[in-house]
């Protein structure tokens, strides 16, 4: 069972003031080679405080003893990216906790079209660094500030930049006009914040994309929401969730032994039973009967709308 | 450990087949308790099992140079036993990685991998196989990978993509199977590669096991047990051949079961692929004629009661329905009745003599 | 119930998603999918020999004609498109076998149950691709061997499985 790998920052680069890359080495052993899309849980912090936050991997280095990040500033910021940005330096040790893929390539698409805004780019920047290799085709729209803009095309992998347009306007609508110009066989990507996500795939279903050819990475960070109490079955123990907190966070803090993975509410692995109470779900893994039944619940994401919540944990 | 090849196997008629001790005791008995069902009987694939064969990532046996021999004539015949579409070629090279390291890592007398960046030397002694080439460079291979390894083990691999949220047969080396043709299912979906098995659909089994394959994770391998039985010690049992195997079904007495009815247990174990993010499918094929089965008293009484209380739906699907009564009436006087403890393991304290030996009783 | 392993077959709705909208059929006869029908929708018939028969849209002579022109059509489409299937089972696979080959997705290629009850099968001994009127047997016009036919279904070899076993010899 594979219980991570320790870790120091290599090396630390700030390509624009909201954007930070960072090198990470392995103090044990190698990193087994990574799909494109995969994506590592990094646990780090100091006394005060740990985060365990969930990062896109970039790039592995060929001798697999670094894998490299690119971390965006995010206001409002649970405090981890604040962390790194003002923390981090070579030598600084951390912890690479899992590594999984959640939104791999489709092998079998002729054609790849990916959209991204802000730090949504970083799967694409592995993707196109495979597509390169393959000699697949394939294109990268990313929208960003003006003021970035520069500091993205840094980050795109050698003979990429042809490939990309860059659209510095949060504006889907001029989307369209490139997306109805794609071959039936492509398949779309796309990556960023919920509302930018939705917006894009308005508008590739305006034009006609299959549902199914629409892939979606999204990035998400547990919400915030309502405080609330967590009691555990067995073993009698209350717990409260703070408001800032995720259920899984709180679980933790308390040196509870609970399932995680993702840590997006994407992959189930901390799904957990439910015997009182009534969930808040938040997640993207379950079905309809599922959530309905109300009897499980994934900890990374999801709150509760009772005041209480009885775990079989 | 020293494993003498067995050299005079013939897979096919006139069939030779025999056993060592070692061998049967070593052999991966299915059944932990008195009856048989479906189940997602999945555990993890690592270093320990309760019978030898589950020990190794790859497991290789007394039976190794024959197998590999057999499955050079079968593709020989069939070229089609091996197909590997072209979106999965990434997912060969982990194949190779995973094979070769598993190998020279688990049986360093028999294999040595050298690695030097992306330079590989690869010795495969009972074989006689000794290969330079380029990690990721396909004609360093003779562009094809995959089948330049799957031909050096015992067993069937089939390679799955993922995407849709499903798995799909894109790839396989398939010498062995039971009853399935890998050129008219490549390509399949998880769901339309499993619709002629009967029962489990209604059980929803296959929507559970889906899921889970969905979420395996690199470096936390998975395995299961399935077995059927096959007359005559024989491998390859697909459609393609039926006309060969199809008719000794009707050949087998109660007098003739012991040597002509073989349990066949299928090791399937399951391993997500690091650059493609593909998942391996290994079937590792193993044969025991009830003759052997009944020299281990635990599995002679076992095996008696799950076949005589088979699902008539399930006995039907493995094509056992003409010769079934048969192997049953031939257990039937290994089974005293006695109440046996669960799990797969054979009696404690065993000990058989050769084979030679135990006629002279 | 069919197989799961075989097209998943169902009654034909126009999708409202989709921008461009194409019916094929293998007969006069068959009936447009049912739904809101979009502005323009292009309907192509095989006709045979009755080119009047009372059909709009392009009519063909052959299915073969037809088959040609939709791979000559797919090979250039824009997202948007959706083709709708209607005709005997062995029509249907051969559609499938083309829609899928350009990379179209459940919900762009979707299929009306079979008019016919011909099905498609592949001799797994010889791989003859034939269709067969009676059922659950028949006989291979490529190597001779009497066949059972299986319900499991290929999407990529278009065909039923045919199995030389014992039972089907004594048939």
């Amino acid at each position: 069972m594979n219980t991570g790998w320790d870790a120091i920052v290599e090396r630390v680069e700030r390509p624009s003031p909201r954007l930070l890359q960072i090198d990470v080495r392995t103090q044990g052993a190698t990193f087994p080679p990574v799909s494109p899309g995969s994506h590592a849980v990094l646990a780090f912090g100091d006394a005060s405080h740990r985060w365990k936050n969930a990062y896109s991997i970039v790039a592995r280095s060929d001798d697999g003893r670094c894998l490299r990040f690119v971390v965006r500033l995010a206001t409002p910021s649970r405090g981890g990216s604040r962390f790194l940005h003002d923390l981090a330096t070579a030598g600084m040790s951390l912890r690479v906790a899992s590594i999984t893929n959640l939104f791999p390539i489709v092998h079998t698409a002729r054609r790849h079209v990916m959209v991204s805004a802000g730090v949504g780019i970083t799967p694409f920047l592995a993707y196109c660094a495979s597509f390169q290799a393959e000699g697949s085709d394939y294109a990268l729209h990313h929208v960003c500030r003006p003021d970035e803009l520069d500091a993205f095309a840094a980050l795109l992998p050698g003979g990429v930049r042809d490939r990309t347009t860059f659209h510095t306007r949060r504006d889907a609508f001029d989307l369209k006009t490139f997306l109805v110009e794609e071959p039936i066989a492509a398949r779309l990507y796309t990556c960023g914040p919920d509302a930018f996500v939705a917006a894009v795939t308005d508008a590739a279903t305006s034009v006609g994309f299959a549902r199914a050819k629409i892939h979606v990475e999204r990035f998400a960070a547990p919400e915030t929401g309502r405080a609330f109490t967590v009691e555990l079955a067995r073993s009698g123990r209350r717990i409260a969730v703070e408001a800032e907190q995720s259920l899984l966070e709180a679980l933790e803090a308390a040196n509870v032994d609970a399932p995680s993975l993702c840590r997006g509410g994407a992959c189930g692995q901390c799904a957990v039973a439910v015997c009182a109470g009534t969930p808040d779900h938040r997640d993207h893994f379950l079905t309809a009967a599922e959530r309905e039944a109300g009897n499980v619940i994934l900890t990374c994401v999801s709150r509760a709308i009772s005041d209480t919540l009885v775990l079989d944990l | 450990m020293d494993i003498p090849f067995n050299t005079t196997t013939h897979y096919q008629a006139p069939y030779r087949f025999e056993n060592t001790p070692e061998t049967i005791l070593r052999f991966p008995f299915p059944f932990g308790v008195d009856q048989y069902m479906y189940s997602m009987n999945i555990e993890p694939h690592g270093r320990g099992g309760e019978t030898p064969a589950l020990r190794h990532t790859f497991d290789i046996d007394e039976h190794y140079v024959a197998e590999c021999t057999e499955k050079a004539r079968i593709l020989a015949l069939d070229p089609e036993r091996c197909i590997v579409l072209p979106h999965m070629r990434m997912a060969e090279w982990d194949f190779v990685e995973l094979a070769m390291e598993s190998l020279a890592s688990d049986h360093p007398a028999y294999f040595s991998l050298i690695r030097d960046d992306a330079r590989w030397h690869w010795i495969n002694r009972p074989l006689g196989i000794e290969r330079s080439f380029v990690f990721g460079d396909d004609d360093s291979l003779d562009g094809a990978p995959f089948a330049f390894m799957a031909r050096q083990m015992q067993g069937d691999f089939t390679l799955q993509d993922q995407r849709d949220d499903d798995l799909w047969m894109d790839g396989g080396m398939v010498t062995a199977q039971a009853d399935w043709s890998l050129k008219f299912d490549v390509g399949m979906s998880f769901r339309q590669w499993h619709a002629p098995v009967p029962r489990a659909g209604e059980m929803g089994i296959f929507d559970r096991a889906l899921r889970y394959l969905l979420m395996m994770q690199h470096g936390q391998p998975v395995r299961r047990l399935n077995w059927t039985m096959t007359i005559n010690p024989r491998l390859d049992t697909a459609p393609e051949t039926f006309h060969l195997w199809g008719p000794d079904r009707q050949s087998v007495t109660v007098a003739n079961a012991g040597d002509l009815v073989h349990l066949r247990v299928e090791l399937q174990a399951l391993f997500r692929l690091p650059r493609s993010n593909a998942i391996l499918f290994s079937v590792r094929c193993y044969l025991l004629p009830l003759r052997d089965v009944v020299r281990v008293p635990k599995w002679g009484a076992r095996l008696h009661r799950v076949l005589r209380d088979l699902d008539p739906a399930l006995s039907a699907y493995k094509g056992l329905d003409s010769y079934r009564q048969q192997a049953v009436d031939y257990l039937a006087p290994f089974d005293d009745g006695r109440a046996l403890p669960d799990g797969c393991a054979p009696d404690p304290d065993i000990s058989l003599a050769a084979a030679g030996e135990e006629a002279l009783r | 119930m069919r197989s799961p392993s075989a097209l998943p077959y169902g009654v034909l709705r126009f999708d409202p998603t989709g921008r461009r909208h194409l019916f094929v059929c293998d007969r006069p006869t068959a009936r447009v999918p049912v739904g809101d029908v979009p502005a323009t929708f292009d309907s192509w018939t095989v006709t045979g020999d009755a080119p009047e028969n009372g059909s709009f849209g392009r009519k063909f002579q052959s299915s073969e004609h037809l088959l040609e022109a939709l791979s000559e059509k797919l090979s250039k489409a824009r997202v948007g498109l959706r083709v709708y299937a209607a005709g005997s089972e062995s029509f249907l696979v051969e559609i499938a076998r083309i829609t899928d080959r350009y990379g179209l997705c459940a919900q762009e290629a979707a299929f009306e149950e079979p008019m016919d009850g011909a099905v498609p099968v592949l001799c797994i001994h010889c791989k003859t691709r034939f269709a067969c009127e009676t059922g659950a047997f028949a006989t291979c016009p490529g190597c001779g061997r009497h066949l059972e036919v299986r319900t499991h279904f290929s999407r990529r070899e278009g065909a039923y499985m045919g199995v030389a076993e014992p039972q089907a010899a004594a048939s």
